[in-house]
């Protein structure tokens, strides 16, 4: 099902700059990507997941060359997308599309849902005749269940499930290889988000689609993907097969996330791994990120020692085919 | 499924309507319908007034001036003997001709301005908005005097006072409504797209300002109009023989005692025009965009 790397990140750093708090000194940095570094398979769905404010949403714009990236690469099907012009470059986005969290946000109101599904085909696959351009869009409609005659109403005239099938349907309408999904789901009902997560998983099937797919949702992401990767703070800390990375978490972060999701069990409940606080990626700590030099998930840590203050582990393999950067993994 | 709109208090339930939809709820609002009308009456009188009146406004009579309100001359005649209802007819015309063409040359310098710097941010926003600040430090009514007092008087000076002064007023409200729509979700599923940010202003942020801007532009008409009518009373604006209702105000104080009708009918005529106008722009708002509350 899956092959050769059709996206490859590597090192990929972002620093934002920050308001000046005082005209002598440089303006602070936040570091939203600390060096991450990954493979995406053709035709596999790869999982990010972290907490809000982790950089999943940082890097599904660097995915997409929305925002440069203030070191490190980006390939995608071979290009380093940052090194192409503005033209190669708008010739590489048929073949990457994204679908965004709020359904409600990411559809123009001001604009005809044919109009919104057929934007990405006017821009990149210009000078199509008029009736073709309608067949796609119907066709592309048609892939979400809905129906063509919809391309006639407006986005308010429909539920927000039907929503985020119209915004899939733009996704889909220049066949693309690469979809970037950030928490595509998590405005949605719970009954709503499976309807729409089977449908994703089946365009995948039919259509041979290959998903980087970011949520805060660990059930989500258990069911919708082939491997994942745990982001804290802007790094990867483990990655590996969904399933085993569920089953067995190396990295005490995962074990913390894990143990976060509520479960009906509560013979469970007392051998928690807890963790305390918010990531500690507060502006007033220049480089973003907590005690320089040392693990940057140590201050939450449960099982922290004094090398994991001192040493920031490197994300390396483990037993199983796994990644991560913990020193005890 | 349009219940959806309601549920979704930050989206834009309300102004997603239909047009018949938004018709509707303009029948409704009593302010739109009250400044729809007063504003309606002055632009047919106006448009009348370019085909006929009842006597030509350059025709003096000084055997029958200062006449009071008759069947003949509704409103009386002047000091010149010309009739008064003739003049108030082409003034209405002078005033919005004056108005429409001093807030088109806001909104078109303005709209502009305002969508580049919302679009490039850095240092060009804040050079232009700090230009901005700079033009609206000024009182804008005596900003004109100062510029008609400078390149003459004249009804084209006086446009472009108007109009200058209206350039930021549009700028500082098209800039701050399109940093809103930049952030949305949509803009950005564009630039995925492909759209450059010229492409993503024209097809995305300035339809999703238009009707801020819409309500902005009859408040800005009124102000137009009484800024119009401010420099002509000054003597700064409109040229005799070409009949203002500012200047009729003027013409009017120093026979006050003699007959007040005269500046009673042009003073009105300027008190429902820029209430009508107000009133329609308040409507507008409620109307297009309730979720906009009082800007001003």
């Amino acid at each position: 099902m899956t092959g050769e790397p059709i996206l490859r990140l590597d090192g990929l750093v972002r620093d934002y700059v920050l308001p000046r708090r005082s005209l002598l000194r440089p303006a602070p940095r936040f570091r939203a990507l600390h060096g991450v570094s990954l493979e995406v398979r053709a035709g596999e769905s790869f999982g990010i997941v972290g907490e809000s404010g982790c950089g999943k949403s940082t890097l599904a714009r660097a995915v997409l060359a929305l925002e440069t990236p203030s070191a490190g690469t980006v390939e995608f099907m071979g290009e380093d997308l940052f090194a192409l012009s503005a033209s190669r470059l708008r010739g590489m986005r048929r073949h990457m599309q994204m679908v965004f969290q709020d359904p409600y946000g990411s559809l123009d109101p001001r604009h005809k849902v044919g109009r919104i599904v057929a934007e990405p085909l006017d821009m990149l696959e210009a000078g199509l005749g008029r009736r073709e351009r309608r067949r796609r869009v119907a066709e592309s409609l048609g892939r979400v269940r809905l129906n063509g005659s919809d391309a006639d109403k407006y986005p308010h005239e429909f539920s927000g499930g039907q929503r985020q099938r119209i915004a899939i349907a733009r996704a889909l309408i220049t066949h693309p290889r690469l979809i970037v999904a950030d928490e595509p789901v998590s405005a949605l009902d719970v009954s709503v988000q499976a309807q729409v997560l089977n449908l994703m998983s089946d365009l995948r099937r039919d259509q041979g689609l290959t998903y980087l797919f970011i949520s805060h949702d660990l059930s989500v992401v258990r069911h919708v993907t082939d491997r994942v990767a745990v982001m804290y703070l802007g790094r990867i800390v483990e990655q590996g097969e969904t399933a085993q990375v569920f089953a067995q978490p190396r990295h005490p972060y995962t074990r913390a996330l894990l143990d976060a999701v509520p479960r009906p069990d509560p013979a469970r409940f007392r051998h928690r791994h807890r963790v305390q606080g918010e990531a500690a990626a507060t502006p007033s700590e220049p480089e973003g990120t907590a005690p320089a030099g040392g693990c940057p998930f140590a201050p939450r840590c449960p099982e922290a020692t004094d090398r994991c203050r001192a040493e920031d582990p490197a994300l390396e393999p483990r037993a199983g085919g796994r990644l991560a950067a913990c020193h005890f993994a | 499924m349009a219940s959806d709109g309601a549920s979704d208090g930050a989206s834009d339930g309300a102004k997603e309507g239909g047009l018949g939809e938004v018709a509707a709820k303009a029948l409704g609002n009593r302010s739109f319908v009250i400044g729809g009308v007063l504003t309606g009456v002055l632009i047919v009188v106006a448009l009348v007034s370019l085909v006929w009146t009842p006597y030509s406004v350059i025709d003096m009579d000084i055997a029958g001036k200062l006449r009071v309100p008759s069947a003949a001359h509704w409103f009386g005649t002047d000091q010149f003997g010309r009739d008064v209802f003739s003049m108030m007819m082409v003034g209405a015309q002078n005033s919005i001709a004056v108005s429409l063409v001093a807030v088109g040359v806001g909104a078109g310098f303005g709209v502009p301005l305002g969508a580049l710097a919302a679009a490039r941010g850095g240092w060009l926003d804040e050079t232009v908005m700090r230009f901005n600040d700079f033009a609206f430090a000024f009182p804008a009514v005596l900003s004109a005097v100062m510029i008609t007092a400078l390149a003459g008087p004249g009804a084209v000076n006086s446009i472009i006072a108007i109009g200058i002064f209206n350039i930021p007023v549009f700028a500082r409200l098209t800039r701050g409504g399109a940093l809103a729509i930049w952030k949305r979700e949509f803009v950005m599923a564009a630039r995925v797209a492909g759209k450059n940010a010229v492409r993503i202003t024209v097809e995305h942020i300035l339809p999703n300002v238009a009707s801020i801007l819409i309500v902005q532009a009859t408040i800005q008409f009124a102000l137009a109009i009484l800024a119009e009518a401010g420099l002509s009373y000054l003597g700064l604006g409109t040229q005799p023989p070409q009949p203002s209702w500012g200047k009729m105000l003027n013409e009017a104080q120093t026979l006050m005692f003699l007959a007040p009708q005269l500046a009673i009918f042009p003073g009105v005529a300027i008190v429902l025009t820029v209430l009508g106008l107000n009133l329609l722009g308040d409507g507008l708002r409620d109307v297009l965009d309730p979720r906009l509350r009082r800007l001003r």
